[in-house]
């Protein structure tokens, strides 16, 4: 069988693209990759379009064999991926022979990696997208994390090749990591939230160990002045920043509920939110506010970019694909 | 630090509405001045079908709350094509289409839904406390319940779960301080003034007080679940009997 086989479960890895939209007005959220820049550049590597399903991994994270030759490439965190045995570069295509056995050994940096392979996986979507919705179990594989025994279809297969060959180039990532304090939009209820506004852009927050796919808990020293009052549950997005009750955050992630009833600090920009994601549990985060016009200039500037790495991994990966598929 | 901005404002069919701006890609609608709750229910309501079938640009999505109604736009997409201000060009496309909109002509007729539940205490963990604090039987909790008629205020929480408005005054009550590890799917609770029925098993601090047979949650349907925003709702009571014997394809809620 053309596939990628699971030949080891890891702690939790799911089926991601980036997301489903259209149904949440029905409860249901659009889940998606933790990390869109990651998941889209893993893509673009092996010469995808950017929402071609990804394979989405925490550490530690699954063992895998290639049952057939294929392209692949990883981004993301860095786990110290091991190929036969030889340590593999991040960000970088990499063509595998058949009964290449992939596994991570190790933890360098990052929450969150992405494996990406030419022409994805034969899977069918639900509701427009192939993301892993767990609460619902449904899209990905069977609505599930990843186990041992599980076979990933492939859509092709490369043409033999004996051993694993890393191609030429790599992605330049620093324009979509931005380093430094986490620029943040007000959220749409300024005056219920104004006391903790101010103490917000100049305190660190740590990263609390419940920390998932749905929300990153951040806890300060001095917890922010918060409201105690019920308030009606309102939509919420990925990057929603809640101000919990007992002077916390609770920053929305991927998996978060359509709408919560917390009041709502701030949104993260955009272009600040893979940074965020890769965090682990025990890192600090500091924010800092911007405005709308700062958070799109930021983003553009990494839509440049993107489109720039588009363009270079299409040039050098045509002749290859050419005579490899 | 943001100060309390001044948000633009939109007309719709003679009700002038906030548009605040919500991160990069949201804007939330709200109405600038209070009214009674059934008239802002129906008004957002009907706010929430126009936009629906308006057909903007780049609009993924319309999230009807209980207070506000929230579109998120594809900004990336916007971006990438070269908007400048995605959030000005929203608003621009927003205004354009209000223009058309008219409270009283309600694009889709409300439906109405009728789901069986069982109010029996083996179903319903908390139906034998709730009657005790309330000073009832069981059967008077299931006719208060079924006596009324509710509205679909929205969907959150999970994938199909309706918050519905409003119970009888004597059956409002809080919430389980502790949450229960796990409600079974199908269960019928009730926090504050709502009520609301729980599409698949989840953790949950409602108080169950009844369990219907119906599937609340279709992954398999183009309508992925059973109820949509404004619906109205009935509930009526069934035996133990009648709810072991039910039969999915032999009954139509509608």
């Amino acid at each position: 069988m053309l596939s990628i086989e699971v030949i080891k479960s890891g702690l939790f890895d799911t089926l991601q693209d980036q997301g489903r939209y259209g149904y949440q007005h029905l409860g249901i959220n659009p889940g998606g990759a933790m990390d869109q820049w990651a998941m889209r550049i893993a893509n673009l590597l092996v010469g995808n379009h950017h929402n071609e399903v990804v394979i989405e991994m925490t550490f530690p994270a699954a063992r895998l064999r290639f049952n057939a030759p294929a392209l692949i490439a990883l981004a993301g965190a860095d786990f110290n991926p091991v190929l036969n045995g030889k340590t593999l570069a991040l960000w970088q295509p990499v063509a595998v022979a058949a009964g290449s056995v992939l596994e991570f050994t190790r933890c360098k940096n990052g929450m969150f990696c992405y494996l990406a392979v030419h022409k994805g996986l034969r899977l069918s979507p639900w509701l427009g997208s192939m993301s892993t919705h767990i609460a619902a179990r449904q899209g990905g594989l069977h609505g599930r994390c990843l186990k041992a025994g599980d076979q990933l279809p492939l859509n092709s297969q490369a043409r033999q090749t004996t051993e694993t060959q890393a191609l030429s180039f790599r992605a330049v990532t620093t324009d979509f990591y931005l380093k430094g304090p986490v620029g943040c939009l007000p959220g749409p209820e300024p005056e219920e939230t104004s006391e903790a506004a101010d103490r917000f852009t100049q305190q660190k927050f740590y990263i609390h160990p419940q920390s998932n796919r749905m929300g990153y808990r951040l806890v300060s020293t001095l917890p922010l002045p918060a409201p105690q009052a019920d308030k009606p549950s309102e939509a919420v997005t990925f990057g929603t920043l809640q101000l919990l009750p007992n002077g916390e955050l609770m920053a929305l992630m991927a998996d978060h509920q359509t709408t919560g009833g917390y009041p709502r600090l701030a949104v993260m920009g955009r272009a600040w939110q893979s940074a965020f994601v890769q965090r682990r549990p025990g890192d600090t985060v500091e924010f800092k506010w911007i405005t709308a016009e700062e958070a799109h200039v930021t983003f553009a500037g990494q839509l440049n970019a993107f489109r720039r790495l588009k363009t270079s991994c299409y040039q050098n990966l045509k002749t290859w694909l050419h005579e490899n598929y | 630090m943001p100060s309390g901005a001044e948000y633009p404002v939109l007309q719709a069919g003679g009700t002038t509405l906030d548009a605040a701006p919500f991160g990069e890609q949201g804007i939330v609608l709200s109405l600038q001045t209070s009214r009674p709750a059934t008239e802002t229910l129906n008004f957002r309501i009907a706010l929430f079908n126009f936009l629906r079938q308006a057909r903007l640009p780049f609009l993924l999505d319309v999230i009807p709350a209980v207070k506000t109604v929230t579109l998120i736009f594809d900004t990336y997409e916007m971006a990438q094509r070269g908007y400048r201000h995605p959030f000005n060009q929203a608003l621009e496309w927003l205004r354009e289409a209000l223009a058309k909109f008219q409270e009283g002509e309600n694009p889709t007729a409300v439906r109405r839904l009728r789901i069986p539940v069982c109010y029996d205490p083996g179903l319903a963990p908390d139906l034998t406390a709730l009657a005790e604090i309330k000073n009832l039987n069981i059967d008077q909790i299931a006719n208060l319940h079924c006596a009324a008629t509710y509205r679909v205020l929205m969907l959150g929480f999970l994938p199909g779960f309706a918050y519905m408005g409003f119970v009888p005054k004597i059956l409002e009550t809080g919430r389980h301080a502790q949450p229960r590890k796990t409600v079974e799917a199908g269960s019928v609770g009730i926090a504050g003034n709502q009520t609301g029925i729980y599409p698949l098993p989840s953790p949950g601090g409602w108080f169950i007080i009844g369990r219907t047979p119906l599937q609340i949650f279709l992954p398999q349907q183009n309508e992925p679940t059973l109820f949509q925003p404004g619906d109205e709702v009935q509930f009526c009571a069934i035996s133990r009997e009648e709810f072991n014997n039910f039969s999915e394809s032999n009954y139509n809620p509608f």
